[in-house]
């Protein structure tokens, strides 16, 4: 499969009367997106607003961070089973405006975590610090039950995502890169004397809060299954995980997979990169089993020399990603696995709740309990009433001086489990 | 702004003394003296520091009298008052390398004082303080002196100035079993995909998080004839006779006991008591058989279930008694086992 | 398959109640996890993961278990237990240990949300195991 991704890369975001892109200026009508998130009658009321970087702004609760795109060639629309149809992505071109993202924020449930700083030690910590960030806050109506409300959000992002994409159709992309796999045969006979490599990416699948959809399906419904990595790129892969902001894996990083990235960057020079491989996490310990040993059969089937495996989450994932590697080897098939930690605040505790020998080469994100002070920022977008309640804070938490003692855990994107981040730990 | 005062500390070799003849040299002060490496110190430090003493110890004679040349060394630190204690360099000397260990841990964590101290990584001293102490990852001889200098300089004014301390891998000392976070250079993808080319390639490749060390042990295939086996009971629940004869520690135990229980049909509260300080001890103190179970195996051995209970039975306090002891503990008690002809031990704990 | 739900969120021994075999406990967290424990050395065998994906074990206050009841071998000798059992249970209660437990949680509308995920957690395994 070839997919050209055309950036148009997004210099400014101005609210204005008009909207449209022009000069790499992002102009929204407020007016031109409201009525497509209102078209869900859960929402009540959304309100937009712009954070910058280096601005002294701080977005929380975060739910989900959604990198806007479009199709202008091939098969299919973006964010196939929400926006689109569930026609087979992953072909022909796709534009995406590089440099910003939609954000969507609010409260769903009272622990809801998630915080974007625009400035100070937070924002070296979250990669969408670098974005120039369209937020929404989505106000649901009275009663509405915290399953309809995540929904209704979720896919209200999508929708906004989608629409702000439509105004780069017509429009000529700053640089053009070109992804391509090949397919079983075809691989063999061009790369004969590179080894076999695909991606197996382990997606959160708990329950509410924790979910993740593959073109409309709650993938906790799945039986692993191949990809082409371009599929990803047109939203074939999208959150509806609010939880463990820092290691959760927002539509966005999905949109802009780094594994996919870097691997494709050897693709017939080192590796030939055959398929992505996706799987689940689910509660229930045979569906564990099941999956991770079809993964590992899917990867033997495929003729495979190596993996990478990355997880989302902690705990109970630890345990998928240690069946997975285990399984996988015992096929012959080498690992790399990317994980976080959870080490405690000192540092002394063991990082991981499961464990295996299998396991001997590692990439982490580090460890999501040390705690860092975020300071005291002029404006919140969303709000931090909640703040106290989150995991990775205390009751202390909001310091009499307005600045927050918290651990990394609150901070999206902060250990990101898909080596989206250079944080690291030994 | 002062500056930084250090002591240094080497052996008889590195102070030109002499080398295993002359290791038996008791321990010296040398004030305002600098010898040997402290030279290369003294000239990296610059401006910012200096050395204003060096302690001069024979390596035989540090082993020998560690807690009295341990004593007398302190003494001397304290007086001296200096901002940072550094021992060595050892590379891949043993004794050298526990006597920098041992002393650089103990200015530390008895005085207070930061400490380092620098070796080669299998130097033995290294896995017995690279928990307690920094420890600077040098060469395995003292050809790699000037490297190892220049790194241990850079690090100790870091740490003299209160400069934050970053990852092991970072500032090049050994790894303290604590996780500390970093940024990387390349992001974290970039990482996994290196690594999985190195390692389809048989090259080497550093792993960020080794897995924990996990030490499983494979059982014995099951025993055929229980009817004529002898069974030995072995517990780390810190059963013992009343009154604790051998003293066995409620925590962090530095022994195991062996005990007669000869013609004992039942433990019972007059008898036999729990030395443990982890659990709530009234129902062990009660009935000592809950935890050792002498009076079930006293039946089984009367109705001809097992050949017989072994006569004596050994025991530890497993509560929080590091993994090495527990090792060391088991590997004599199994010594003496088998010595005494048990074929098949059960093992309780708490 | 028969197994049985150890739960101490009031919202998940309603909901299932009437359907199946509810064991509910007035009880934290970790005595949930300790209860659970003190079952697999006794030879349930553990059916769903005891740790979340994500809310981490200091944050919520509830949990519920899928355990199925292990049967007793001849001579009234309690089921083996189950390996894997026991060592899921086991770090999970390190997992809790290890982080730094918070104050009560006594508002309302918190408990309930925090009601809420658990029961959607436990909906998705009873799912799985009533297939």
């Amino acid at each position: 499969m070839r997919l050209e991704l055309g950036k148009i890369n997004i210099t400014d975001i101005r609210f204005a009367k008009e909207s449209k892109i022009e000069q790499g200026v992002l102009y929204i009508d407020p007016d031109y997106l409201k009525p497509v998130v209102l078209e869900d009658e859960k929402i009540r009321d959304v309100v937009f607003d712009i954070a910058k970087p280096g601005e002294s702004v701080r977005i929380t609760p975060v739910k989900d961070v959604i990198e806007p795109r479009v199709k202008v060639e091939g098969r299919g629309g973006v964010f196939p089973g929400w926006t689109s149809k569930v026609d087979t992505v992953g072909s022909g071109r796709t534009l995406a405006l590089k440099g910003m993202a939609v954000v969507t924020a609010g409260k769903i449930v009272g622990f809801q975590e998630g915080i974007i700083d625009m400035t100070g030690t937070g924002a070296k910590y979250t990669p969408f610090s670098k974005t120039l960030n369209l937020c929404m806050v989505c106000e649901p109506v009275e009663g509405l039950k915290q399953h309809d409300y995540e929904a209704a959000v979720r896919k209200a992002g999508f929708r906004v995502a989608a629409k702000i994409g439509e105004l780069a159709r017509g429009l000529e992309a700053d640089e053009i890169c070109v992804y391509e796999t090949c397919g079983i045969r075809e691989g063999i006979e061009k790369y004969p004397d590179l080894p076999r490599v695909a991606y197996v990416s382990m997606l959160q699948t708990q329950g509410l809060l924790h979910d993740t959809y593959v073109y409309g399906v709650d993938a906790k419904q799945i039986i692993p299954t191949i990809l082409s990595p371009t599929e990803i790129m047109d939203g074939a892969v999208v959150s509806g995980n609010c939880v463990s902001a820092c290691d959760k894996n927002p539509t966005y990083i999905h949109q802009n997979n780094p594994v996919v990235e870097d691997l494709f960057a050897q693709h017939g020079k080192t590796l030939n990169f055959v398929c992505q491989i996706i799987t689940n996490e689910n509660v229930y310990l045979a569906d564990k089993e099941r999956s991770s040993n079809m993964t590992a059969k899917l990867c033997r089937m495929l003729d495979l020399d190596g993996v990478v495996v990355t997880q989302e989450g902690f705990g109970n994932p630890d345990t998928d990603l240690i069946m997975n590697c285990k399984k996988i080897e015992a096929e012959g098939v080498k690992t790399v696995i990317v994980t976080d930690e959870y080490a405690g605040r000192d540092g002394k505790s063991q990082s991981l709740a499961d464990a295996d020998a299998a396991a001997d080469a590692v990439v982490t994100g580090g460890n999501a309990n040390e705690v860092v002070v975020l300071p005291k920022l002029d404006k919140v977008i969303g709000t931090l009433d909640y703040v106290n309640r989150i995991a990775g804070a205390s009751e202390d938490t909001l310091r009499p001086d307005g600045t927050l003692e918290v651990e990394l855990q609150v901070i999206t994107g902060a250990t990101n489990e898909m080596g989206f981040g250079t944080l690291s730990a030994r | 702004m002062a500056k930084i005062k250090v002591v240094h500390y080497i052996n008889q070799f590195f102070a030109g003394i002499g080398g295993e003849e002359k290791a038996d040299i008791a321990a010296e002060l040398h004030k305002g003296e600098v010898i040997g490496p402290g030279m290369a110190f003294n000239t990296g430090f610059g401006e910012e520091a200096e050395i204003i003493a060096t302690i001069v110890c024979g390596d035989s004679y540090f082993n020998e009298n560690i807690d009295a040349v341990k004593a007398e060394i302190l003494g001397w630190v304290r007086e001296l008052a200096p901002d940072l204690f550094i021992a060595g360099p050892a590379f891949n000397a043993g004794r050298y390398g526990v006597a920098c260990g041992t002393i650089a841990a103990a200015v530390k964590e008895e005085l207070g004082i930061k400490s380092i101290t620098g070796m080669y990584v299998e130097n033995p001293g290294a896995d017995m303080y690279k928990d307690k102490v920094y420890i600077l990852e040098t060469k395995d001889s003292a050809a790699g002196m000037r490297a190892a200098v220049k790194k241990m300089t850079a690090f100790a004014l870091k740490y003299a100035k209160d400069e934050k301390i970053g990852a092991s891998c970072e500032d090049g000392y050994m790894n303290q079993g604590v996780r500390v976070n970093f940024f990387e250079k390349e992001r974290g993808s970039k990482r996994a995909v290196d690594m999985l080319i190195a390692k389809l390639a048989g090259k080497p490749f550093t792993t960020e998080y080794p897995m924990p060390d996990f030490d499983r042990v494979e059982p014995n295939p099951a025993v055929k004839d229980m009817a004529h086996a002898t069974i030995a009971l072995v517990t780390s629940g810190g059963i013992v006779p009343k009154g604790n004869p051998d003293h066995i520690e409620s925590s962090s135990a530095s022994k195991f006991g062996e005990y007669s229980i000869e013609g004992v049909t039942d433990l019972d509260e007059s008898t036999f008591e729990t030395a443990h300080g982890g659990y709530d001890p009234v129902y062990a103190n009660l009935d000592a058989d809950r935890v050792l179970p002498v009076d079930v195996l006293r039946d089984l051995e009367k109705e001809g279930v097992i050949g017989k209970l072994h006569e004596k039975y050994y025991a530890t306090v497993g509560n929080g008694t590091a993994v090495a002891s527990a090792k060391k503990y088991g590997a004599e008690i199994g010594k003496r086992l088998v010595a005494d002809g048990v074929d098949a031990v059960i093992l309780t704990s708490t | 398959m028969r197994y049985f739900i150890l739960t101490n969120n009031p919202l998940a021994a309603k909901e299932f109640g009437e359907t199946h075999d509810v064991r509910f406990i007035n009880c934290g967290l970790r005595d949930v996890l300790i209860k659970a424990r003190d079952l697999i050395n006794d030879g349930a065998v553990l059916l769903n993961h005891p740790l979340y994906g994500s809310v981490k074990p200091n944050e919520t206050p509830f949990r519920s278990l899928l355990l199925q009841q292990g049967i007793p071998q001849t001579g009234n000798m309690p089921a083996p237990a189950d390996p894997d059992s026991v060592r899921l249970i086991g770090n999970a209660v390190s997992a809790f240990e290890k982080f730094i437990v918070k104050k009560e949680i006594t508002d309302p509308k918190l408990l309930e949300d925090f009601q809420v995920v658990d029961l959607s957690l436990l909906r998705s395994a009873v799912e799985s195991a009533d297939r």
